[in-house]
């Protein structure tokens, strides 16, 4: 070897493995960084793992700690550490944003810093700049179409006098049945702010209520024992009781569909918000949105393209249903709730 | 002749009362375990085919596993600082007259009458202000809170039944108060010792209320988990879970009955 040449080969060596360490570091950009984020437990945060966390781990090196638990207790937790927060990323429904900005213990987040915001389909995030929604739930009638042959086709078809003794509903304290009772009242020219109808055809769905389920499996488990052929449920559940084999239709109501949106939120003073806005963009992502859908066939918010057998099942699989999503004023649902739950429970009790 | 007929009457209709009590008491737990074993990827009763498949499922599943070890020690933990202070609460109460001794009962089983979600609200607020929620006091102390009341019963029956004239009698032969409680004290009251410490170790163990407000630094107790598990998920794994639970509970259990007798425990 000439000595120009062997003195290139250096060159070009020496800077190779001088430059490694910050290739390294480039790709392994949030190597050393751990996010803690609260979890739903279960399927839900298995999915996130999947689609979200593994995907970040292998491209930055950024470790996602889901931490199981009752969405209702880790707010409480939130708010009283609101100096040293016990999570950096903030899993909530719609609801609980209402009371994470009363708090004010969330970070606005900017399409500049999660480019894949502009991919959230129109009305589908609530709260202005607000959390990044991820995921939809919706609460819509259902029935057994091996014992009911007249299909429902509104909240208010849970009245419907053939179905004497056969209906479960999520009980009062429960979030759907806020929505339910706020669909059954704006079906029947009611509103938010105007229930009586609502209350009306719960009066008359009464001898028609077998259950009010107490909890999202114990309603499971009565579908699934046939202990009620008809009722409200969510939809990714009722999707879940015919994976085993119960012959659960969901419908889609055609004055409308109530749901509740999942969101992630970037709780004030976190240590590493770059790492917080890479975590909002992949669930964002393809591979983060499917994620949640193809486990357990709840909807996506982004205008991701639906393979064909997410699209059979997702109830917003279009851009005319994702129209009929009803946008709901979460502020005073959650004023009003307490007073919705004591009609419901003199309704249906007395 | 009739007298006989009626004690015979009332003997089986006692026993076949007590049986159905007890079938009442254990059939939840019969169900879940049967369950546990089912083959299929529904959980239903009863079970269809047999197969060991969830427990694989729940002894690799590193999140339930993580859980079980922290419950496990939470509770192991709890239990034996729950003996040292019920122990000196409920020996306080029964041999000495003090000011505040009504105040000091009440105390100790005001947490069965405070609702489980304001203690464990209560707990992180107070908490939170000693900057100590991402430890594991909270946990520990939650749960102290909980068995408390059940450790202090138990030991002031014990304390109160057993007879104080051996105790006066060691006192007598020059024995120092010390050694009266280890020697003469302390193994009279075992029995009550040791049922308050299944007491504890059950309570702290099953919590779900207070632990799912004190969980601390991605440390969640097993029935936090179970329960934030079956709001998105319901298959056999949660069955398979539980009946480990049931498994630990009862290897304490028959541990302790081990170590001094079941009829010592009665």
């Amino acid at each position: 070897m000439k000595r120009r040449a062997f003195l290139r080969f250096a060159t070009t060596a020496a800077a190779g493995v001088l430059a490694a360490p910050y290739v390294q570091a480039q790709t392994k950009k949030f190597a050393n960084v751990t996010l803690r984020v609260n979890g739903f437990g279960g399927a839900f945060d298995e999915a996130l793992r999947k689609g979200v966390a593994g995907p970040l781990e292998e491209k930055y090196g950024l470790k996602v700690q889901f931490t199981a638990g009752a969405t209702q207790a880790d707010l409480v937790k939130l708010i009283a550490n609101k100096s040293s927060p016990p999570y950096d990323l903030f899993m909530c429904d719609s609801s609980y944003v209402v009371e994470l900005l009363k708090a004010d213990i969330v970070e606005e987040i900017k399409v500049s810093d999660v480019p894949n915001i502009k991919r959230i389909l129109p009305g589908f995030r609530e709260f202005g700049d607000y959390g990044v929604p991820f995921n939809v739930s919706s609460v819509v009638p259902v029935f057994n179409s091996k014992y009911i042959k007249r299909p429902l086709t509104s909240y208010s078809d849970i009245a419907r006098s053939d179905l004497t003794g056969r209906v479960i509903l999520p009980a009062p304290d429960q979030i759907a049945s806020s929505l339910y009772l706020l669909g059954m009242a704006e079906e029947n020219g009611g509103s938010i702010s105007e229930m009586e109808p609502a209350m009306k055809i719960l009066s008359a769905a009464k001898p028609n209520i077998v259950a009010l389920a107490q909890t999202n499996v114990a309603e499971l488990q009565m579908f699934q024992s046939e202990e009620g052929y008809a009722g409200i449920f969510w939809d990714g559940r009722a999707h879940e009781l015919r994976t085993k084999g119960i012959p659960i239709v969901t419908v889609f109501p055609s004055q409308g569909v109530y749901s509740t949106i999942s969101y992630i939120n970037v709780v004030k003073g976190m240590k590493y918000p770059e790492a917080a806005y890479a975590f909002a963009d992949q669930l964002l992502s393809d591979q983060g949105m499917l994620a949640i859908p193809e486990a357990l066939r709840y909807g996506v918010t982004t205008d991701v393209k639906l393979p064909e057998d997410l699209r059979r099942d997702l109830l917003f699989n279009s851009p005319e249903r994702n129209a009929l999503r009803k946008q709901i004023d979460w502020q005073q649902l959650w004023a009003n709730r307490s007073g919705w739950i004591e009609r419901v429970n003199k309704t249906i009790r007395n | 002749m009739r007298a006989d007929l009626i004690d015979r009457l009332m003997a089986v209709s006692g026993t076949l009362i007590r049986a159905l009590v007890y079938l009442m008491l254990a059939s939840p737990a019969i169900l879940v375990v049967l369950s546990s074993f089912t083959s299929s990827d529904t959980m239903n009763f009863p079970p269809m085919g047999f197969s060991l498949r969830w427990y694989k499922v729940a002894f690799a599943n590193e999140l339930f596993m993580a859980a079980l070890w922290t419950s496990t020690y939470v509770a192991v933990l709890v239990a034996i600082v729950a003996l040292l202070v019920g122990f000196a609460g409920a020996f306080a109460m029964n041999r000495f007259s003090f000011r505040g001794k009504a105040f000091l009962q009440g105390l100790a089983f005001s947490p069965l009458v405070v609702p489980a979600v304001v203690l464990g609200i209560g707990l992180l607020q107070l908490f939170a202000w000693l900057d100590l929620t991402q430890t594991m006091y909270p946990l520990l102390l939650g749960h102290l809170v909980l068995t408390i009341p059940y450790v202090v019963r138990t030991i002031l029956a014990s304390l109160t039944l057993h007879d104080q004239q051996l105790e006066q009698a060691a006192m007598n032969l020059r024995a120092t108060p010390f050694r009266v409680i280890r020697r003469i004290t302390l193994p009279l009251i075992m029995p009550g010792l040791l049922s308050a410490s299944i007491f504890a170790f059950v309570t702290s163990f099953g919590n779900v209320t207070v632990s799912s407000f004190l969980t601390y630094g991605g440390h969640v107790t097993l029935p936090v988990q179970i329960f934030a598990y079956v709001d998105t998920s319901y298959d056999p794994l949660v069955a398979a879970v539980s009946s480990l639970m049931i498994v630990v509970t009862l290897v304490v259990i028959l541990t302790i009955e081990r170590l001094i007798g079941a009829e010592r425990l009665a």
